[in-house]
């Protein structure tokens, strides 16, 4: 009874009825849905929801009585430090500017992995910022401040 | 009559390609698409989705040019981590793997190096020829195209390029209608109402196809590669090595154009594309040869079949994609992106309406690939070098590339949280087992597809045998049907469909 199932197609499955369902009902309460014939702006995302939570079905009824392979584990720290480099980069780019974000967003994404010393992200961060600026705002002139105090 | 106007443009188109703006693009494209090829864990999607920021700022023809010749330019690099390293620089030269990287182990890395290279010039050649020769032909049976054929045809190149993947069947049919669902996001082109927005103003003009593509095709790609790129150590090559002996000649010129031909044919075919072409031709040389024992001892026919295959496919992939607007694969999508925001329809009138663009960036390819072989053989020493640059100082600078790179399209820090939104989407996806290239695919279709069956409806007076009706689209849906039929029954027998090729 303890057997391994098949669980990356269940978490598969799930994940699309999700999706699915929610586009449609969402798209049912907020959009008219038309006819087949003069479909309304509704009709076409209800429809795309419905396909997709369906094939979730398909995906997830047969993993159900199926074994599978472990799952290897998510790549947290890596995805923590790229996505949130993104994420932090985004917030404060129009408030300092191009060049200290850059530098953050740089030793946030190095720290993906701990192969690099602290001098290293430093010495990344600063080579990097100054490829920045020299590509986007002097080659391409990109329109952003490229240092901003905003104290 | 078909071939009326070929010479006057030819002549148009390389008059286009040579202007020194062009000749610098095109530089760019081939020079960052071996580039990438040649560096771990960067991709020709993640490559080209890096670049695309910068066609805003260049005209269409400049701009397909360059996204262009990061696509073929990894064809000519990919060979290179092969055969070194063991480590496929791209999917479509995974099979060179076999038999390169055992002549690299006998001391003959250069010569493989070299034929990989001659290989890829001579298919790319013939391949720029088939779609200099066939393209007129598919534009004078487009030209009877109604809004029906135009729905068909492109759901048969979804489909196709769905059914024939390496993954499960389902999962990539989720993806492409997962596709078509962010495609819809934003403002309805009839009505003006808001979809998916969210009440996020960002939004109405729906989701950027830089973000998303930068995100599933890049950061996605960063997260999964952060701790698993090897870092490799190579024996540095010499000029010397790279002469090939009679022999080594001899034993080419056969696989480099079987391979060439093979390559030309599959990858025009939506779906198909480079890595099953080489595949299909490692195959059919391990078959037709006197002695197959030899193949994966470092046989240089393993070496040339492939490489000579996928470049073939490289170019012919343009086919569909420029003269119909079926894009065959994502990277073919993104390019009918480029068209798309620079308010050029893609399809059968891009060629009649824009010769230049069409012509210009066939031409293109000449000169690309003259400037590849050129890139390829006399520099190997730097690429060698650049194979082994270390992971952990790339990926923050691809990680910059990115985040910059979208925010200057609209000078928008949303696009960045988008941009890192997919990025964690596509990571999770892939983890669970679905591929995103289907994903690209139903996303710039979908618009597309949606205005046609539309169109078709009003025409037809919502009667959906329409589609049957005619010929072209009726042919068209059939195979879509019977495709997809086969394609179902396949997954759930759980048979993977490409066995017998790679075997």
């Amino acid at each position: 009874m303890t057997r391994a199932r098949d669980y990356r197609d269940i978490y598969s499955g799930l994940l699309l009825i999700c999706m699915g369902g929610f586009a449609t009902i969402y798209a049912a309460l907020t959009l008219p849905l038309g006819t087949v014939m003069r479909m309304g702006p509704g009709g076409f995302p209800a429809i795309l929801g419905g396909i997709l939570f369906l094939i979730g079905v398909i995906i997830l009824v047969p993993a159900l009585r199926r074994e599978g392979e472990v799952m290897e584990s998510l790549e947290i720290r890596p995805a923590i430090a790229v996505l949130g480099a993104g994420i932090v980069f985004s917030l404060i780019l129009e408030q300092v500017g191009l060049v200290p974000s850059t530098f953050v967003l740089v030793i946030i994404a190095a720290s993906g992995d701990n192969k690099l010393t602290i001098r290293a992200k430093v010495v990344l961060g600063v080579i990097l910022s100054v490829l920045a600026f020299l590509i986007f705002k002097v080659g391409l002139s990109l329109p952003i401040v490229a240092v901003r105090w905003p104290f | 009559m078909l071939y009326a106007d070929f010479f006057s443009n030819i002549q148009l188109g390389l008059s286009t390609a040579v202007s020194p703006a062009n000749l610098l693009y095109c530089f760019i494209g081939v020079f960052v698409g071996m580039l990438v090829a040649v560096l771990p864990g960067v991709g020709k999607l993640a490559a080209m989705s890096m670049l695309f920021p910068m066609t805003f700022y260049l005209g269409p023809t400049s701009s397909l040019i360059m996204l262009a010749g990061i696509y073929y330019g990894t064809g000519y690099g990919g060979s290179t981590a092969s055969i070194l390293l063991n480590v496929p620089g791209e999917p479509s030269s995974a099979v060179t793997c076999i038999d390169g990287y055992q002549m690299a182990k006998q001391g003959r890395a250069g010569v493989a190096l070299s034929i990989a290279a001659i290989a890829s010039f001579v298919a790319g050649s013939i391949g720029i020829l088939v779609m200099m020769l066939f393209s007129p032909l598919i534009l004078s049976a487009a030209q009877s195209f109604s809004s029906a054929e135009y729905f068909a045809v492109m759901l048969l190149g979804l489909l196709s390029a769905t059914a024939i993947t390496d993954g499960s069947f389902f999962k990539s049919l989720s993806m492409v209608f997962l596709g078509l669902l962010l495609g819809t996001v934003g403002l309805d082109l009839f009505t003006g109402l808001p979809r998916f927005t969210f009440g996020i103003p960002d939004l109405s003009d729906g989701v950027s196809i830089v973000a998303l593509a930068m995100g599933v095709f890049g950061l996605s790609e960063i997260i999964n590669s952060v701790r698993a790129v090897a870092e490799g150590k190579v024996e540095n090559v010499t000029l010397r090595s790279l002469i090939p002996t009679r022999d080594d000649m001899r034993r080419s010129v056969g696989p480099i154009l079987r391979g060439s031909l093979t390559g030309s044919l599959l990858g025009a075919l939506p779906g198909v594309g480079p890595a099953i072409a080489s595949f299909m031709a490692y195959a059919l040389e391990k078959r037709i040869s006197k002695d197959p024992s030899r193949f994966g001892k470092g046989a240089v026919e393993g070496v040339a079949a492939p490489e000579a295959a996928n470049n073939g496919a490289d170019q012919t992939g343009f086919i569909p994609t420029m003269t119909l607007g079926i894009p065959g694969n994502a990277a073919m999508a993104l390019m009918l992106g480029v068209l798309i925001m620079h308010g050029i329809t893609p399809g059968p009138s891009l060629v009649t309406k824009h010769p230049d663009v069409f012509w210009g960036l066939v031409m293109s390819f000449w000169l690309g690939n003259l400037m590849l072989l050129v890139l390829n053989i006399p520099l190997v020493g730097i690429w060698v070098r650049l194979l082994q640059i270390p992971y952990k100082w790339l990926y923050p600078a691809v990680v910059m590339f990115i985040c910059i790179g979208v925010y200057s399209v609209n000078s928008s820090s949303f696009d960045v949280l988008l941009v890192v939104l997919f990025g964690g989407m596509g990571y999770l996806l892939k983890f669970l087992g679905f591929s995103m290239a289907p994903l690209l695919l139903g996303f710039v279709l979908g618009p597309l597809m949606e205005e046609h069956f539309q169109r078709a409806m009003i025409q037809a007076h919502g009667n959906l045998l329409i589609f049957f009706e005619r010929p072209i689209s009726g042919t068209a849906m059939f195979i879509a049907i019977a495709l997809a039929a086969w394609a179902a029954y396949a997954a759930i027998k759980r048979k993977p469909m490409l066995a017998e090729v790679a075997a």
